[in-house]
């Protein structure tokens, strides 16, 4: 399913968040969201999720504009994982993917053959299946960070969008989360998601769009995005762009303690 | 490791018994109501042998001559009317308390959470100061008392862009429930030494007493809309366990879905104590102990946690009319004597579900 953002401004009460976004995100593309904190990535997502709505402009899932869609037909293609989402109550991991089949349930049915193939294979997909009758309180933030995967896997989504899905989580279960990802998007899942950390965009990416303050600053392949000049009028840090020996990507490098908020210590930068 | 391992494997037994077992939780329930529908009209001041129960129940004429036929009318007149009254008081203050629970995702709330009870209580109290006599007054004045604070609360908590949040409903509640008790406080101070005094304090801490068939003809239909409609949001309130926005993303249009069941939660436990007082710790207790037996699941635990709830507001209500004969002691302190313990003990031994 095609995404495709048109004029799009967005403010909560009088600050404007998002400014004058034109994006287009092809099918089975994974598209990341960099920007550092407060440039408007989650506000982004939350407009294309159709949760808020856009002062001007417009979000379309393939042509079809998002704001004349009901909540009910919005779950059937698209699914969310929010950042540091909370599950009321002990439900157990098997019991969480289950709510993902919510939107294609009527609303007396219990859970049919279909259902349980759909939960049964996230489950695989996520290497959640050995958890299913785990609490989800109890399991590890990797864990956790699958089993909402596969609960938004359990939904058939032809959209997925993620808020910072690698956020706390151990190295080994970042890489786990992106391989999952990746094979769903070789499947023709469009995948959209805010990331912080720029290496996984670099690796993991179809292409990216840079947000400073709310406005696109660059869209383009990732190493089109993610220069050392961009990183540095955005992020206000010094870092090193290169070429991994090793795999067929590059990586960022910060270089540290240039933290430099624009305007002090600009003697310091020099010197660099 | 190998702690944790025997955990785990202790965890997956506990809950694939607990899937299987379900069923015949849902059995079990069945058969318990049965049993404290006859054992109910069964206990009493004047004891009343099963047979002449089950007969009433079957439609038989008692015999003639013998004291089948005060039996009967003691069934018909008292024993029965009070056992439904509590079968369905019971029900409507459990799954209420169920869905508020659901709704604020917190296992401490009640159905007298959003100030319901202060609000009812204040209503009676002044249809019992005024002296307003007849059967439907006092429902009457508990029910828009009650519905009136949580219309309150609503209304306060409502901001701009038209949703609620949780934490003001709760806080509103709080504020409205105190300003609701003081009134009643108030009117009960101004009533000092009279016996209706003592009819407002009695009121206030609930009873079955005034069971009769019209009170029932009126409240069922009530009960059955309202559960049904309740268990029909039973997957809304799964939904809204990952969060409003969660919900969102499931196709469940939160703020809707939230305002129908607040809506009918509150009927329903405005109507029950309307009927009944305010009978505390059936709606927080009942729904809870059945979370920790079954788990969260929504769609099994709102009707469990209905029939669950009329079964046991029954069986207290029995223990209320046998312990001080022939004096009865009111239903409320019962309810918490018999569940605060029970909850303790499963809050202390269980501690896989919450």
């Amino acid at each position: 399913m095609n995404i495709t953002i048109e004029g799009l401004h967005f403010s909560y009460g009088q600050n404007p968040v998002l400014e004058e976004i034109d994006l287009s995100i092809q099918k089975g593309e994974i598209f990341a969201i960099v920007g550092p904190n407060g440039s408007g990535k989650t506000t982004l997502l939350k407009n294309i999720s159709g949760v808020l709505t856009p002062d001007r402009g417009a979000v379309y899932l393939n042509m079809r504009q998002i704001a004349d869609l009901s909540t009910w037909e919005i779950a059937r293609q698209l699914a969310m994982v929010e950042q540091d989402r909370e599950v009321g109550f002990d439900f157990t991991v098997r019991e969480v993917i289950a709510i993902g089949r919510i939107p294609h349930q009527s609303r007396f049915a219990r859970e049919n053959k279909v259902d349980k193939e759909r939960i049964e294979e996230a489950m695989r997909v996520c290497s959640v299946d050995s958890l299913a009758n785990r609490l989800i309180a109890e399991i590890s933030g990797g864990e956790r960070q699958r089993v909402f995967l596969a609960m938004a896997l359990a939904q058939e989504p032809k959209v997925l969008l993620l808020d910072e899905p690698t956020t706390h989580l151990d190295i080994n279960y970042q890489a786990q989360i992106m391989e999952i990802v990746r094979t769903q998007a070789i499947d023709g899942l469009t995948v959209v998601m805010a990331l912080h950390d720029l290496n996984l965009v670099a690796q993991y990416a179809d292409r990216a769009a840079m947000l400073d303050k709310g406005q696109l600053l660059e869209i383009g392949k990732p190493d089109e995005v993610l220069t050392e000049a961009n990183i540095k009028r955005v992020f206000h840090t010094d870092v090193i762009v290169t070429k991994h020996p090793l795999i067929n990507s590059f990586y960022v490098m910060p270089l540290a303690h240039r933290f430099d908020g624009g305007k002090s210590r600009s003697s310091e930068r020099e010197l660099l | 490791m190998g702690r944790t391992e025997k955990n785990f494997q202790r965890q997956l037994s506990w809950n694939a018994k607990k899937t299987h077992s379900i069923r015949w939780i849902f059995i079990l329930l069945m058969i318990l109501l049965a049993a404290t529908l006859v054992i109910g009209v069964v206990v009493g001041p004047v004891p009343i042998p099963i047979r002449e129960v089950f007969s009433y129940l079957l439609g038989r004429k008692p015999a003639v001559g013998g004291s089948g036929r005060i039996q009967h009318l003691i069934i018909s007149q008292i024993r029965l009317p009070r056992v439904l009254l509590g079968l369905l008081v019971g029900c409507e203050l459990a799954i209420s308390g169920g869905t508020m629970q659901g709704l604020f995702r917190n296992p401490l709330a009640s159905p007298y959470i959003l100030g319901m009870a202060s609000g009812a209580s204040t209503g009676a109290s002044l249809v019992i100061l005024l002296n307003l006599h007849g059967v439907a007054f006092l429902p009457l004045g508990a029910f828009i008392g009650g519905s009136l604070a949580v219309g309150i609360v609503y209304q306060l908590a409502r901001q701009r862009d038209r949703k609620t949040s949780v934490y003001t409903l709760i806080l509103a509640g709080v504020a409205v429930g105190a300003l609701f008790s003081a009134i009643t406080s108030f009117l009960i101070f101004l009533s000092a030494g009279t016996d209706r005094m003592m009819d407002v304090i009695f009121w206030t801490m609930g009873g079955l007493g005034r069971a009769s068939w019209t009170y029932l003809c009126v409240l069922a239909p009530i009960v059955a809309v309202g559960s049904l409609l309740l268990m029909a949001f039973s997957r809304d309130l799964n939904a809204l366990a990952m969060g409003e926005e969660g919900a969102f993303h499931l196709g469940i249009n939160p703020e809707k879905s939230k305002r129908i069941m607040l809506g009918v939660a509150t009927f329903l436990t405005s109507s029950a104590v309307g009927f009944a007082g305010t009978i505390g710790f059936v709606g927080l207790i009942i729904p809870h102990i059945m979370r920790l037996i079954m788990g969260p699941d929504h769609r099994f635990l709102l009707p469990a946690t209905a029939i669950a709830g009329a079964i046991f507001l029954v069986w207290a209500d029995m223990v209320a009319r046998t312990v001080v004969q022939p004096a009865e002691l009111p239903v409320g302190i019962i309810t918490a004597f018999l569940g605060a313990p029970f909850f303790l003990y499963l809050l202390k031994t269980r501690k896989v579900r919450m």
